[in-house]
């Protein structure tokens, strides 16, 4: 065994040590922390009843063809964009969803990827509300 | 009841309902949604092989290329067709098309298998080879060194195509390419469409709005040799756009090839749809289920409950994206369940280890995962035909990637002809 090994070894066991002792003394937090974050940025935990959804909404190549099914003054894509992740466009998104829902059926007709953006538009409804809901 | 129905709308589908069709029998096209077609950057890729020569016999026309496909990769379609088949099927697969696009006003240059690739400007700033496209992406071939200085036109608010990245890109591919630097010069052109490419392009079907951008580039044209602009001169009005503008300007305008969102592929893929409309192919709706007795597929059932019946069959729907190819518990066909092969050979279980490689710069077996074929482009099952009547077509079959011989366009124009002849050949027999 190595220096470099003995000297891993000891570290580990002196971090695994100072948890052992000092389990007792603390309250573990559990989820709460990690879910208050979430909330932070808008995102709730992901419902059961989303993960059928989500087998359509996921399938997005981000071609961005639905524009065409857009107006001037909307962008179906940007609001799909919009409902991927960052937190500061969240609300956009929900403002928005309405344009993916009137848009659904024209963009059912050209995607290539089949992607559900009605399903994409409930999702982003549904975490509103969730996040809405004390 | 119908002779033959063709199952998915993109090129490959298309190409075999136009064959069809041409021979004066009844057909139908069940389509889904839009394919591939319509994320089309505007060129026609039929071989490029550079990755599968030896540096001493590096390939200089088309069709040494796809002479070269088919030595080294048995299981790509020109392979499985062999050389012959492969260039005769290319060039009346391309006749179909040529023919369909003009009907829709859409011209698209010749196809010389005998000639090389040339080098089209991309949005992204990249050359790339493609033997054929559509006539508004001609005009400069930067395979071969080019006089005089082109503008690179930054349209304002275009976020889309950064037209200095372009220059510099086009100026590093070209150099490698032809030898010679061509001179490309980013131009600042003073008109404002819209900040992605399909809002753009909406508003240069707007004849006023074309004129606007006309006289801005125009105003820039001093010295200028010719302009390359990003791929939005109209949707709807695209032929009369362009050529508006080229008669303003005074000097080429040639689009770049697009990148997604790409309006040239919504004109080709609305074209296509027009000439299959025009030729009398009956269009159906998504097909939910085949119907088959024994070793045959005698209808489909449509997603609204109908049954179509028909004499033959051919497949085109794709792969994965497109839901042609799905793995849920098992990598299948979606469509009939059948065996898929990828460019490793024939999947025999489902494990890992059948479809990844040791080096991660490799190309993904996964993604080449389709149905394996035989000559005549019939579906097999366990090296035997999995059912008479039913062929494939286009990236449905399995066993390469396009994207390594830059080959999508020239698969589907020959798989779809060749598909064709066989579901007509079939329903021949059947007569006899």
């Amino acid at each position: 065994m190595s220096f470099k090994q003995l000297k891993a070894l000891w570290t580990m066991g002196l971090a695994l040590l100072r948890k052992l002792l000092i389990l007792p003394f603390v309250r573990n937090p559990g989820a709460r922390p990690w879910l208050v974050r979430m909330r932070q940025e808008r995102l709730t935990a992901t419902p059961a009843g989303a993960w059928p959804r989500l087998s359509t909404a996921g399938r997005c190549i981000g071609c961005g063809l639905c524009e065409l099914a857009g107006t001037p003054t909307t962008s179906p894509f940007a609001v799909i964009l919009a409902a991927g992740r960052r937190p500061e466009d969240a609300d956009l998104a929900v403002a928005e969803a309405h344009v993916l829902m009137r848009a659904a059926a024209d963009i059912a007709r050209i995607c290539p990827a089949r992607v559900g953006v009605d399903d994409i538009a409930t999702l982003i409804l549904d975490n509103a509300r969730a996040l809405d809901t004390p | 009841m119908f002779d033959v129905l063709v199952i998915g709308g993109g090129l490959a589908g298309t190409v075999a309902a136009l064959t069809a069709r041409g021979r004066g029998v009844r057909v139908a096209l069940a389509t889904r949604s839009w394919g591939a077609t319509a994320l089309s950057t505007g060129a026609l890729d039929v071989a490029y092989s550079p990755a599968l020569s030896p540096a001493a016999q590096m390939p200089r026309t088309v069709a040494e290329h796809v002479m070269d496909i088919v030595a080294h990769r048995p299981r790509h379609p020109y392979g499985v067709l062999g050389l012959e088949v492969t260039l005769r099927a290319l060039r009346q697969g391309f006749a179909h098309l040529e023919k369909a696009l003009a009907a829709a006003g859409l011209a698209v240059t010749p196809l010389d298998l005998e000639a090389e690739n040339r080098g089209l400007p991309s949005s992204l700033g990249t050359v790339l080879p493609a033997a054929a496209c559509l006539s508004s992406h001609a005009g400069l071939d930067l395979a071969k060194p080019q006089p005089g200085r082109w503008g690179v036109a930054q349209l304002q608010g275009a976020a889309f195509f950064d037209a200095r990245r372009v220059a510099l890109g086009l100026a590093h591919d070209a150099l490698a390419q032809s030898g010679v630097s061509p001179a490309l010069e980013p131009v600042l052109v003073a008109f404002d469409g819209g900040s992605n490419p399909i809002a753009t392009a909406r508003a240069l079907d707007d004849m006023a709005t074309v004129e606007r951008l006309a006289r801005a580039l125009r105003e820039r044209a001093d010295g200028i040799a010719g302009f390359i602009v990003p791929p939005v001169i109209g949707l709807e009005r695209h032929v009369e756009a362009l050529r508006r503008l080229r008669e303003v300007v005074g000097v080429p305008v040639v689009e770049a090839l697009a990148h997604l969102p790409s309006p040239p592929g919504v004109r080709l893929q609305r074209a296509l749809e027009a000439a299959v409309k025009r030729a009398g192919v009956e269009l159906v709706g998504d097909v939910a289920a085949p119907i088959t007795e024994g070793d045959r597929v005698v209808a489909v059932r449509t997603s609204d409950a109908l049954e179509i019946r028909a004499g033959s069959f051919v497949l085109a729907t794709g792969r994965f994206v497109s839901g042609g190819v799905t793995w849920t518990d098992r990598c299948r066909e979606a469509l009939f369940g059948l065996p898929v092969v990828t460019e490793l050979g024939v999947m025999e279980d489902d494990s890992p280890s059948t479809v990844v490689r040791e080096s991660p710069v490799e190309s993904h077996p996964l993604l080449t995962a389709g149905v394996p074929v035989g000559r005549d482009l019939r579906p097999q099952r366990e090296g035997h035909l999995a059912f008479e009547n039913l062929f494939a077509a286009g990236m449905v079959i399995g066993g390469f990637a396009s994207r390594y011989a830059l080959c999508a366009d020239g698969v589907a124009l020959a798989t779809g002809t060749v598909a064709a002849e066989g579901a007509l050949a079939a329903l021949d027999a059947e007569a006899a």
